[in-house]
């Protein structure tokens, strides 16, 4: 389902990724953990199609990232770490916006859906600028899970989120999963990818350090540096 | 009133800071064309500000009052009718990152006047020294009449902010009372000033046809010197006047220096004094209103404020058209919340488009200057009031970058709002131009065909400048000062271009159409053939602007772009 291979990106005089390949299958969610600068946004841009790799494949759905971006867009969602939304729309207008250019079906009665879970239904006609960090985050999130993705890209998404939220975005990916997509986590909260992770990738200076399920991550660090908790691991991979 | 001295450390290192970013951005190899593209322009503009101030013959001090009275008038109705038309979402305008770090620093509200202040005046003094230097010929003494202007644009700086604070903290209904007296004043102005403006008009008009452009300019000023506006204009100035035209340092010279300087700082002292009062006001007005809701909710029995504040809508999806729809859709819906400043704004360049229909020519010649007309201004003030393009999508290019849209219809979705909204405003002004000189339906048919793609041209080239070399629409300093101004030199070098062309199409249409007739036998008019030749040109043009925007856009990386 995403499918990254070779992966390299350099900024200026900056090597952000090196040598990155990794797989998420259907009903895989991946937590991307790493320190701050380690790649991990440069990572789900790349495969977001917003920014261009120096080197290697991307491909999300079937589709490469860079020769076939329109049909590889189509099928994935990216939710940034603190979501610019446009501003002077309302949150209803932000939906008509994503269903129309998701050609959503029902949208409507999806978009109400996803507003009564996320708290955000009595909002829909308040304009962007005027909501919260957090309610910025579910928007975009609703926004996302508008058109069911195949694949959700997520960047730290739980910032600024309460705790109803965060309970339902816990739920909401393993569901997703569940039912089919692949979903990649960026995030610094670790019981968060213990929760919802079913793999793990640890980033470090651009340079991958572990990537597979996370019950091999236990015992491969547990064996080689006695760690045992992810926290532990943590710090003993990226050291 | 002291200020904290983080507050002029930070001015120091942000000022540092965009000199860095600013040579930083020029020697970046995808850069270098439009490097050096600026540098020749820059060039241009030093010439010719330096063969105007060498070769200038010296204006006398009574015009050279009234044309700076006028500007200092005109500069300062702007700003006045600019605010009746858009409400500042922040009572003192600066970039959202520097409010939020300099808002949760321990400074005081005095605090952030006092760093807001302080760049207006940094921006104040390099401005004036570039006035100052175009206007070398006229000034009798040099450094006085450098510190007239620095304080005049000062003045009308504070006078700026002063408004923007006080129409920020204003209620909504309090607000539209406000936009009602300024337009209707400014309505009542205009209809009173219009026969000595028409007047004015045909004389320049009339002296246009005989002699320079700068003749008949002289000429229209010339008849406005001695209306009342002119003599009201000149006494609101004259303690900034007497500085300007001051012929040397004497003691009423520096009488009136210190007699503006004494102005202009007790104007500062009064904004820091304002600044506190409005936030005082805006804070219980905002607890008032609470108060109010919540004996709303009592009377109502309603559980909480917010289900009485909250309301449940339903949405209309627009259609996708390939994915351009939305996007055009979601800027025009932007636009239509600025609809009726939007109207205000453009009413100047219609107003100034429509003058030579009281040229005494033929109607095709009125009506063609008045197409001429509003290319002129459609090129030069049009794409810094139709903004809503990529250019105020700066924070959003990653997001609009992950869509499923191909980047040559985000290019065209993104710049099609402007163009329609410019072509909307073209073609009400035609009408009423065709109303009072009516031309045949061709020509009506053809300007309004020519300037739908002049406007795509000009908000393609505009776009495309702002991905290679983008900026925040609230950046001010130095850095946006040059950039206007070579933008404006490029634009004025373009359209003097763009003529030539134009002139120059003549040869092979006539061509062509000889050769049609005579090698293939085919009568075909030269004017067809001159009309369709201009059309195919701008399309081309503005296709490979907006191809070339297309490939910007893919390539803008908000990683490393973004400023």
């Amino acid at each position: 389902m995403i499918v990254v291979d070779d992966f390299h990106k350099q900024y200026d005089q900056t090597l952000a990724v090196h040598d990155l390949s990794f797989r998420v299958e259907p009903g895989e969610v991946l937590g991307l953990i790493g320190p701050n600068g380690a790649g991990k946004t440069t990572t789900l841009r790349s495969l977001a199609g917003i920014v261009n790799p120096s080197r290697g494949q991307l491909s999300v759905a079937g589709h490469d990232v860079s020769r076939e971006p329109i049909a590889a867009k189509s099928q994935l969602a990216y939710v940034p770490d603190d979501p610019p939304n446009f501003s002077d729309l309302t949150v209803g207008e932000h939906l008509a916006f994503t269903a129309s250019v998701y050609r959503v079906d029902d949208a409507q009665r999806k978009a109400n859906t996803l507003l009564e879970q996320f708290e955000l239904a009595a909002k829909q006609s308040t304009p962007a600028r005027s909501l919260s960090r957090g309610m910025r985050q579910k928007l975009a999130i609703c926004c996302a899970y508008l058109y069911d993705p195949a694949v959700l890209l997520l960047d730290e998404p739980l910032t600024g989120l309460d705790p109803h939220g965060i309970r339902t975005l816990k739920r909401t990916i393993r569901e997703r999963a569940d039912n089919g997509a692949a979903a990649i986590v960026s995030s610094h909260l670790l019981a968060m990818v213990e929760d919802v992770c079913t793999h793990v990738l640890i980033l470090d200076k651009g340079t991958k350090q572990f990537c597979g399920p996370i019950e091999d991550l236990y015992r491969h660090y547990e064996r080689e540096q006695q760690a045992t908790s992810l926290e532990d691991i943590f710090f003993a991979a990226t050291t | 009133m002291a200020i904290h001295p983080a507050v002029g450390q930070l001015l120091r290192l942000q000022l540092q800071a965009r000199w860095r970013k600013m040579f930083a951005g020029i020697i970046k190899p995808r850069r270098v064309l439009l490097t050096l593209v600026a540098a020749v322009l820059l060039c241009f503009w030093l010439a010719n500000a330096v063969a105007s101030v060498l070769f200038r013959q010296s204006t006398d001090d009574e015009s050279l009052r009234i044309y700076v009275a006028f500007a200092l008038t005109a500069y300062t109705v702007w700003h006045v009718v600019r605010l009746a038309c858009f409400q500042p979402a922040q009572p003192l305008e600066m970039p959202d990152s520097d409010r939020a770090v300099l808002e949760a620093c321990p400074l005081t509200p005095s605090d952030l006047v006092g760093h807001h202040l302080a760049g207006t005046f940094c921006a104040a003094f390099i401005k004036s020294a570039c006035v100052a230097l175009l206007l070398l010929p006229d000034l009798r003494q040099p450094v006085l009449g450098f510190l007239g202007i620095l304080i005049a644009l000062w003045v009308v700086d504070l006078l700026r902010i002063a408004l923007e604070i006080t129409t920020w903290g204003m209620s909504r209904r309090v607000y539209l009372s406000f936009r009602t007296i300024v337009l209707a004043s400014l309505a009542a102005a205009c209809f009173l000033a219009a026969g000595t403006v028409r007047e004015a008009a045909v004389d320049a008009l009339a002296v246009a046809s005989e002699s320079n452009p700068f003749e008949s300019i002289q000429v229209f000023f010339g008849h406005l010197q001695n209306t009342t506006a002119a003599a009201w204009c000149t006494w609101c100035w004259q303690w900034v006047l007497e500085v300007v035209t001051a012929k040397g340092f004497s003691s009423t010279s520096l009488l009136w220096l210190l007699a503006a300087t004494t102005m202009v700082v007790s104007m500062a002292a009064c904004i820091f004094r304002l600044y506190n009062h409005v936030m005082r006001v805006v804070a219980l007005r905002e607890q008032r209103e609470y108060a109010a809701t919540l004996q709303k909710v009592g009377r109502l029995h309603t559980s909480s404020p917010a289900a009485l504040l909250s309301s449940y809508v339903r949405f209309r999806v627009p259609p996708r058209l390939t994915g351009i729809g939305p996007l055009v859709w979601r800027q025009t819906l932007g636009a239509s919340r600025y609809a009726g400043g939007l109207c205000t704004a453009m009413a100047v360049p219609a107003a100034l488009a429509m003058v030579p229909l009281f040229a005494p020519v033929t109607s095709e010649a009125a009506f063609l200057s008045v197409v001429g007309g509003l290319a002129f201004y459609t090129f030069l003030l049009l794409p810094t009031a139709l903004k809503f393009d990529f250019r105020r999508d700066l924070d959003r290019i990653a997001m609009i970058k992950a869509l499923p849209v191909s980047s040559l219809g985000t290019a065209i979705g993104q710049v099609a709002t402007p163009v329609m909204m410019a072509t909307l405003f073209q073609v009400l002004v035609i009408a009423i131009a065709c109303f009072v000189r009516p031309v045949p339906t061709v020509v009506l048919a053809g300007s309004v065909c020519m300037l739908f793609l002049m406007n795509l041209f000009i908000f393609a080239l505009e776009n495309l400048i702002f991905m290679w070399y983008p900026y925040r629409l609230q950046q001010e300093g130095l850095e946006i000062f040059l950039r206007t101004t070579l933008v404006f030199t490029a634009k004025g070098l373009l359209f003097a271009a763009a003529l030539a062309v134009v002139v120059a199409l003549t040869i092979p249409a006539r061509f062509v159409a000889d050769f049609a007739s005579d090698s293939l036998g085919i009568a075909v008019s030269g004017y067809v053939v001159y009309f369709v030749g201009i059309q195919l040109l701008m399309l081309t043009a503005g296709g490979s602007l907006l191809c070339l925007l297309a490939r910007a856009f893919a390539s803008f990386d908000p990683s490393q772009d973004q400023v």
